[in-house]
């Protein structure tokens, strides 16, 4: 038997362009996934239940809670990256249970753009991050948290 | 009749004065004031005329009765003994500034009113929520509770707005006034009162029969009721009242998802209602309410995300040896009634179910007499539940050996 992967996708796309990939992701037998559309709903998911894969899209929408507040002030859009500090960073202990959990980055921007994710503490593997392109096709994603699920952190 | 005796006496100013400053002022009532103040009626729809009146237009009435005072004091100034008393010896020097500027006050005073009252006629709406939710929080602030009047005005405005940007405004201030309330005190946290917002104004608003809706206003109400539940996790002693709000919001975000699925232009919403719905405790009733209610209303794909996410709770909590929890023990009748409904469909359906088993259950290759067990337990909680369709489909399931 093939271990299940529990997956947590972060991003606000999901009920738009990327019906039909997670509609794939419910098809497949060893993906149990799950989705968030904003930081706040993914900061509760998160605190809440042990993921083994979590797939983030850097430019997410905050959500209503009041924690992102100071990054509200400077005006601040990437919400993912806000989301992977606080949660591999600044509130880690509140976080124990995802020590085994592997974050992925699936995010419009290329790669270069986002240096500071492959800094602490979030320490992004780069083949862990993915470009979002039109011709990334379900199956490729499907391969891509498979690929996420057996990288370490 | 009065007008003349006054004018006929020696003490007030001539008549031409007097009967120009009494037309002013008439002109200026019917005119400056009331009409517009009735052209500004038909601004608001009929239905929340009345809350508007009680909460906005106090202010209208307020400047009326400071107008007609300074009308009387207009009148009053037209005596010349009143001039002789204010600047002796009586010499009328200042006396028709005075009144000049008694009626400039007067003018200006509705024109201001009028200007405001026109500007502001585009965000009635919004003014009107803002004001009850503020009303609410100052209310709570002082007397540990929010008035039954303000709960009843915020559901009159919940089934009579429009949808879009209006609705979504409302829904903003429903879920700052819950923001407040979850964040008081935990001894002073009301969790019925939260609960009561969330069904019958946030719920509401999107669930009613002759409301007004769209999907933006069905995510942005799912995502008041998902905020509130997971606030109440991480923040409170999880005591019973938590288990009502979670009740309370599981419910309300069924209903959404039902009502989502009778219009075809909101039914992508009823997978958002089934994300958050997985993500609270005990709600896999509600799951396979909207699942089942799918796949009667011809759709499949929120049937397979329910049986894709109580198949995870399944698999973790399942197991041929262990004693299983009776929470655990519903969800598996509920996932396996979904799955035995779609296997009822036949074809591919009936493949994606026997292979779901397969994938989900495979603790209990070793085990078919305690799955046989497991199933006929199913078969009876939905025959108790007079749900005999179900029933048959679970049985029908073991028919087949799946």
């Amino acid at each position: 038997m093939n271990d299940i992967i529990k997956l947590l996708w972060i991003d606000d796309n999901l009920f738009h362009d990327l019906t039909e990939k997670r509609m794939a992701l419910y098809m497949e037998d060893d993906i149990e996934p799950h989705f968030a559309t904003d930081a706040t709903d993914a900061f509760y998911r998160l605190r809440s239940e042990p993921f083994d894969v979590v797939i983030v899209d850097l430019r997410l929408p905050p959500g209503p809670d009041d924690m992102w507040e100071t990054y509200r002030a400077s005006n601040f859009q990437k919400y993912g990256y806000a989301l992977l500090c606080t949660v591999l960073g600044e509130q880690k202990e509140n976080f124990d249970h995802l020590k085994g959990t592997r974050f992925g980055v699936f995010t419009i921007e290329a790669q270069e753009e986002n240096p500071e994710l492959f800094d602490e503490p979030i320490r992004l593997a780069e083949k862990n991050f993915k470009m979002k392109t039109h011709a990334y096709h379900e199956n490729a994603f499907i391969d891509f948290i498979r690929h996420v699920y057996k990288s370490w952190r | 009749m009065a007008l003349t005796l006054l004018f006929q006496h020696s003490n007030w100013l001539s008549q031409e004065w007097l009967a120009t400053a009494a037309g002013i002022a008439i002109t200026f009532v019917v005119f400056i004031m009331g009409v517009p103040a009735l052209i500004f009626q038909t601004f608001i729809a009929g239905s929340l005329r009345d809350v508007y009146n009680e909460r906005l237009g106090k202010g209208w009435s307020r400047l009326f009765f400071v107008q007609l005072f300074l009308i009387v004091v207009l009148f009053v100034l037209g005596n010349s003994g009143f001039d002789d008393w204010l600047f002796p010896p009586s010499t009328h020097k200042f006396l028709p500034w005075v009144v000049l500027l008694v009626l400039l006050v007067v003018l200006g005073l509705g024109l201001f009113s009028l200007i405001k009252n026109f500007r502001s006629s585009r965000n009635l709406e919004q003014q009107l929520a803002q004001k009850i939710a503020k009303d609410a929080v100052r209310h709570f602030k002082k007397h540990h509770t929010v008035p039954q009047k303000d709960l009843e005005d915020l559901g009159i405005l919940a089934r009579e707005l429009r949808s879009g940007r209006v609705k979504n405004d409302f829904l903003e201030q429903c879920e700052y006034l819950v923001e407040f309330l979850l964040k008081v005190p935990q001894k002073q946290r009301d969790h019925s009162l939260i609960g009561e917002i969330l069904t019958n104004a946030v719920c509401l608003s999107v669930t009613y029969d002759g409301a007004q809706f769209n999907q933006e206003n069905m995510r942005k109400a799912l995502d008041i009721l998902s905020f509130t539940c997971s606030h109440t996790q991480h923040h409170s002693a999880g005591d019973t009242s938590d288990s009502y709000l979670n009740t309370t919001i599981g419910n309300c975000m069924r209903e959404i998802g039902i009502q989502a699925m009778l219009k075809a232009d909101q039914r992508p919403v009823v997978m958002d209602a089934l994300e958050h719905l997985s993500a609270i405790e005990a709600t896999s009733k509600e799951m396979f309410i909207l699942g089942n209610e799918a796949l009667r209303h011809g759709q499949v794909q929120p049937a397979v995300a329910v049986i894709s996410k109580l198949g995870g709770k399944v698999r973790s909590t399942l197991a041929p040896e262990a004693e299983v929890e009776e929470e655990d023990r519903r969800t598996f009748y509920f996932w396996l009634g979904l799955v035995a409904k779609v296997h009822q469909m036949g074809g591919s359906a009936r493949q994606f179910a026997l292979r779901r088993m397969q994938t989900t259950l495979p603790q209990f290759n070793d085990a078919p007499d305690v799955l046989r067990a497991l199933s006929r337990e199913a078969q009876q909680h939905f025959y108790k539940m007079a749900d005999f369709d179900t029933a048959d489909a679970v049985r029908a399931l073991g028919n087949t050996g799946g």
